[in-house]
């Protein structure tokens, strides 16, 4: 009993630490892009695309507190109020985890749905209580482009990461 | 079994309340952020010097590609860019010629007036480590800090123009706030009419005009430089041109473009006024008189020229 318990801890924690080591390398992408034209106005959010993917894709969830330390890490490197990013990590994996929608017959379809509705939502708050900080309503449209490349590049990430599945499985077999 | 889960799984997962308490708990550190506590932004600096390496690794390739792949852009309209260019360089010669002829006419006018002389400024310039690709925030991290002499609150400078300010310093990097920031205010001024305003960012390429008299007239094209206004920026930096949208609301485009920004320099002997200290050098541009006699200059035989200036 204690051996197992020993060993799911063991497993846990180097689960965390590969994801926030990845996640990590991620924010770094995620902020370097930006350098591109087509990202100069706002990147796309990566790192939502990946929990989400995560979550759904590979059941692995993310421990809260890695969620709160990736966010204060994200925070740190753009500037924000430190705990911004914590607040909508934690929103969005709490809404992945509990939002429940039957929409279409179709998988992909459905998690693109799922996704637009948890970012939307999440985002939604956090920029809410990024107004209430700075008393001042931003410009829109940096905010709407952001959302709209973010819900582009879902399935763009969701179907790099599906033929890495065909080519693995094509290999195997 | 390894990955065997234990019987009392349930004890391992967090409940809906703490998730709860764990959202309040950021909440209270937002707002603890807020409120500017030195434990924080110590905390911020250590992790921002710690990063910024590993930063630095990935912008720089990420940098270099999008370089390139500008670079083979532009190669499809070099013809237009040179005729461009010609017609430039023949408009920067005429203008050139005339600022010679300027500036002595300034030098002497200051000693005229017996003018007080600015003090030269003293700059540090640093390479940025990260690009400003936040959605709640615009702000560059540079590998200059503490060691470097920089200080909170100095301004940013490039050699087009105002970049923002420094927010946040530790021993090796700073970070600075960019104009296009939501909460850069940057008191400023019209350069042809002479009227006062505030320039304050909106988290989009372009700045707002705030707290403009009504009877100030925006010309599209005009530039606007830092008032001084305040003490907290010295005066005469260049911000940025007014442009006219298509919505006819006027806005001011920074002359520096900031998602390409790769080296800053921040003025290291710019004083900042202390608590209860009035002594700033703010420049308080005067209005443009409506018709009068004006001071043009001195004319070839080397006597004083005065003449009817219209407005």
């Amino acid at each position: 009993m204690n051996n197992n318990l020993f060993f799911y801890l063991v497993n846990n924690l180097s689960k965390n630490i590969f994801f926030f080591i990845g996640v990590f390398f991620l924010i770094n992408i995620e902020v370097s892009l930006s350098f591109f034209l087509i990202f100069n106005t706002a990147t796309p959010s990566l790192v939502s695309i990946i929990i989400f993917l995560f979550i759904k894709k590979f059941n692995y969830i993310p421990s809260n507190l890695n969620l709160i330390f990736i966010g204060l890490l994200n925070d740190v490197f753009l500037g924000n109020n430190l705990g911004l990013t914590s607040i909508y990590f934690l929103l969005f994996k709490f809404l992945t985890e509990n939002i429940r929608i039957n929409i279409t017959d179709k998988k992909h379809e459905e998690d693109w749905l799922y996704f637009t509705i948890i970012f939307v939502i999440a985002f939604t708050v956090t920029l809410l209580i990024n107004m209430l900080l700075n008393l001042k309503i931003p410009d829109l449209s940096p905010i709407l482009y952001y959302i709209g490349i973010t819900l582009v590049t879902f399935p763009i990430v969701n179907i790099i990461i599906n033929s890495f599945y065909f080519i693995q499985r094509l290999f195997k077999s | 079994m390894v990955s065997g889960e234990p019987s009392n799984k349930k004890t391992f997962k967090y409940s809906k309340n703490f998730n709860f308490f764990l959202v309040l708990l950021c909440l209270i550190l937002v707002f603890l952020g807020k409120l500017d506590l030195i434990a924080i932004r110590n905390f911020k600096a250590f992790v921002s010097d710690f990063t910024a390496p590993i930063s630095y690794m990935f912008n720089k390739p990420v940098k270099e590609i999008a370089g390139v792949l500008e670079e083979v852009k532009s190669t499809g309209s070099l013809r237009d860019e040179n005729i461009r260019l010609k017609s430039e360089i023949r408009r920067l010669k005429v203008s050139n010629s005339k600022i010679a002829s300027n500036e002595l006419e300034l030098l002497e006018l200051r000693k005229l007036l017996n003018s007080i002389p600015q003090n030269k400024i003293r700059i540090v310039t640093g390479r940025a480590l990260t690009s400003p690709g936040g959605t709640f925030a615009n702000t560059v991290l540079i590998n200059a800090g503490i060691k470097d002499g920089i200080k909170i609150g100095q301004p940013a400078i490039s050699s087009l123009g105002l970049v923002g300010y420094v927010v946040n310093v530790s021993f090796n990097s700073s970070r600075i706030l960019l104009i296009i920031d939501i909460n850069s205010m940057i008191p400023a001024y019209l350069t042809q009419s002479n009227w006062p305003a505030v320039i304050q960012g909106q988290n989009s390429q372009l700045l707002k005009i705030k707290f403009l008299s009504s009877e100030a007239t925006l010309i599209e094209g005009e530039s606007l430089e830092t008032s001084g206004h305040g003490g907290r920026l010295p005066a005469g930096i260049n911000i940025g041109n007014v442009v006219k949208t298509f919505s006819g609301k006027y806005y001011v485009k920074p002359s520096v473009d900031l998602n390409r920004i790769t080296y800053i320099s921040i003025i290291t002997n710019f004083n900042l006024p202390q608590d209860g200290n009035n002594n700033f050098d703010g420049f308080a541009p005067m209005q443009k008189p409506k018709t009068s006699l004006g001071l043009k200059g001195i004319d070839s035989s080397g006597s004083r020229k005065l003449e009817n200036v219209a407005d």
